[in-house]
């Protein structure tokens, strides 16, 4: 029941990962010995609303999506309890391995990861996050959604404390415009995964985040780095997802029904991958088992040394992993280094489970009532700027270069042709590049200077586009005009402006110096973009003050009526 | 095979933002880029509730458009930089 704390329910077993909004834990539910994983994140406040968003997860019935079975709140964190996937997401498969995957492995984990978005779509419920790092496998190699919801429906109360960043990349161009978006934008994020899946990281993944905000609505839509290496079907599946026009991408269920997907191996093939990863996962633990053990005594002690009794008994050793099973939450923090080597086999009973886990549901809300809540109702459409989540979760300073594990452990074994390196560039992607570029005159307001632009060419350049009938449409038309627009006029201006004398001392710096220049741009530009934030953090806050006074003066007032 | 809802196309389940085609008042582009030493002469509290939250989601969008032109000037700097390079391998062929 719910008066029972978790940890009274749940032993937990160990870290499986991080991500960027808690970590996520493998546990065994006491009661049917079951394994199940459980994530915890930490919340702010408005935990109302995070339950109502949890019974809408739970609404989900579907054997390619990640089955959630409840939730609980231990002091500020929420632990959602979730079906455990023994064989992890791809992205830590890759990461094991040290290798992408190969055609036919990733037509197989498409074709399931299709059906669960056709089951969401169907619902009109948007993913929002999909990537290789939440497309989990169970241990039989079929592939679930995970983090539905979650990613995409509870950063509004959650606390922003985590130190890993969200990462853009996969992000549909009509996402970081903000003019509103639908299902497809996660067939477009597919396309990016697909891609991840053969090359190991997203376009652009390896470039500023920040840029690459920038670079996925005013560039072509990315494609293969070596198109040579695959074959036209797959190719032509990535195409359609990577279709820049939301009204024209392909749906979910429209690729379901292509060759790419229609000729996909079934899901044994995936074992022998599967198996290696368990294996390297089983060997990485063996050898950090000497230093988690190290910690625990550390630990221990400490523990003895500052708690009464009853605490301090509470950690027991796991012997499948090694690690602690604490039962207080400062404790949970300092097992965060320890990761789980074994992968329990979970073949079974969920349906059983489930059942002992009905217990635990919170909130019995009818499925009228919380449909209207969600996003679904078309008659009240909240705006929700998933673009600033991004935004917000840079407080984590230095860290903008390396947003995804993969990236920082640089383990990719294969060669990627680094891309954006300018000495590398060729004559047409130094024109390509041209397209997002404005000449610095640090007098000029650059925005100005585009939107003007923008303006004046709106009479002389005609624009062909595809009557689009619908309402929504308008907007959209609209938004790739002035891209059209927006890109044609900056390259007239940087060629109007290319003998402009801001670049002069450039022709003073030996190639050295140019060099080095070009390898601190990042970093010189982080320390611009942190200076920004702070000052709209500064001129923000008396705003802030004087919406919350004004809020607290209404509520008195209505108490003493 | 479950009974598909019918689904309304012409309808974003995540609407535009509201602010994406209002101008923000010249005043408050001013307040943002000025120092603050002289934040405090505005009265804040005149201010209606719903006033000041547009007020706020404005300085949002300001925010993430400053963001964009440093972007955009790096950007500059990154091909102007390339480019010289670029021009000297090219020099040092001919050599
Ligand atoms: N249900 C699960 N079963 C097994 N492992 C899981 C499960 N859920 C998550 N994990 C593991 O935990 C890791 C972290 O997951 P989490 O969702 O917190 O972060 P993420 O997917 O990497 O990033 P994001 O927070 O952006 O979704 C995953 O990469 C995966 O290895
Ligand atoms: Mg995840």
């Amino acid at each position: 029941s719910l008066t029972r704390q978790p940890e009274e329910v749940f032993d937990i077993i160990c870290k499986l990962g991080e991500g960027s909004y808690g970590s996520v834990y493998k546990a065994l539910h006491k009661e049917s010995d079951q394994i199940l994983a459980i994530k915890q994140v930490p919340v702010d406040t408005d935990l109302q609303e995070i339950i109502k968003e949890i019974s809408i997860m739970q609404q989900c019935d579907s054997p390619y999506v990640v089955k959630y079975y409840g939730s609980y709140f231990k002091n500020t964190d929420l632990w959602i309890v979730m079906e455990y996937c023994g064989a992890g997401s791809v992205s830590d498969i890759m990461r094991l391995r040290k290798k992408t995957l190969t055609e036919d492995e990733i037509a197989t984990i498409l074709s399931d990861t299709l059906k669960g978005l056709e089951y969401l779509h169907l619902r009109r419920k948007i993913h929002r996050d999909i990537k290789a790092g939440n497309i989990l496998l169970n241990s039989e190699g079929h592939a679930k959604l995970a983090d539905f919801g979650v990613a995409g429906q509870l950063t509004d109360t959650m606390a922003k404390r985590n130190t890993v960043i969200g990462t853009p990349f996969w992000m549909a161009p009509e996402v970081i415009e903000e003019i509103g978006y639908d299902c497809v934008a996660d067939i477009w994020s597919l396309g990016i995964t697909a891609l991840e899946m053969a090359e190991g990281k997203p376009p652009y993944g390896e470039i500023h985040p920040m840029r690459a905000i920038f670079m996925i609505p005013t560039k072509p839509p990315p494609s293969f780095r070596e198109p040579d290496r695959w074959s036209s079907e797959f190719i032509d599946f990535v195409s359609l997802c990577l279709v820049k026009n939301p009204e024209e991408r392909a749906t979910a269920t429209d690729l379901l029904q292509h060759e790419f997907i229609r000729n996909a191996k079934p899901n044994s093939i995936l074992s022998l991958m599967i198996a290696e990863a368990k294996e390297i996962r089983e060997n990485q633990s063996y050898t950090r088992a000497a230093a988690i053990q190290q910690a625990n005594k550390q630990l221990q002690q400490s523990h003895n040394d500052d708690s009464d009794e009853d605490n301090s008994g509470t950690m027991k050793e796991f012997p499948d992993c090694g690690t602690l099973v604490p039962s207080k939450d400062d404790e949970l923090t300092m097992i965060a280094h320890t990761d789980c080597g074994t992968l329990i086999p979970d073949n079974g009973t969920m349906i059983e489970l489930q059942s002992n886990l009905g217990t635990m549901v919170i909130n019995s809300d009818s499925e009228e009532s919380t449909m209207k809540r969600h996003d679904t109702n078309p008659d009240k459409p909240k705006y929700r700027p998933l673009f600033l989540d991004h935004f917000d979760k840079k407080e984590a300073e230095g860290n903008l270069l390396c947003t995804s594990n993969f990236i920082k452990e640089d383990v990719n074994n294969h060669e990627v042709p680094k891309m954006q390196v300018p000495a590398k560039n060729t004559p047409q992607q130094i024109q390509e590049q041209m397209m997002v570029v404005l000449p610095t005159n640090p007098e000029i307001d650059h925005q100005q200077i585009y939107q003007q632009q923008i303006i004046n060419s709106h009479a002389q350049i005609p624009i062909a586009t595809a009557p689009i009938p619908s309402e929504l449409s308008e907007n959209l038309q609209h938004q790739f005009q002035q891209q059209q627009i927006q890109a044609d006029n900056l390259l007239k201006y940087q060629r109007m402006n290319a003998m402009d004398s801001d670049y002069e001392f450039l022709k003073f710096l030996s190639y050295e110096e140019l060099e080095q220049r070009l390898a601190s741009l990042d970093k010189e530009m982080d320390k611009e973009f942190e200076e920004t934030k702070k000052r709209y953090k500064a001129k923000r806050k008396p705003i802030i003050e004087a919406i919350e006074a004004k809020q607290q003066k209404r509520k008195q007032k209505i108490e003493e009526f | 095979n479950q009974a598909q809802p019918t689904i309304i196309h012409h309808q974003a389940l995540v609407p535009a933002n509201p602010l994406l085609n209002v101008n923000v008042p010249k005043w408050l582009k001013i307040y943002t880029k000025s120092s603050s030493e002289k934040d405090h002469i505005i009265k804040w509290n005149m201010f209606q509730v719903n006033q000041l939250m547009t007020i706020n989601e404005m300085i949002t969008k300001l925010f993430k458009e400053e963001l964009h032109n440093i972007v955009l000037k790096y950007e500059s700097m990154r091909l102007a930089i390339s480019c010289e390079m670029e021009k000297r391998k090219h020099g040092q062929h001919l050599n």
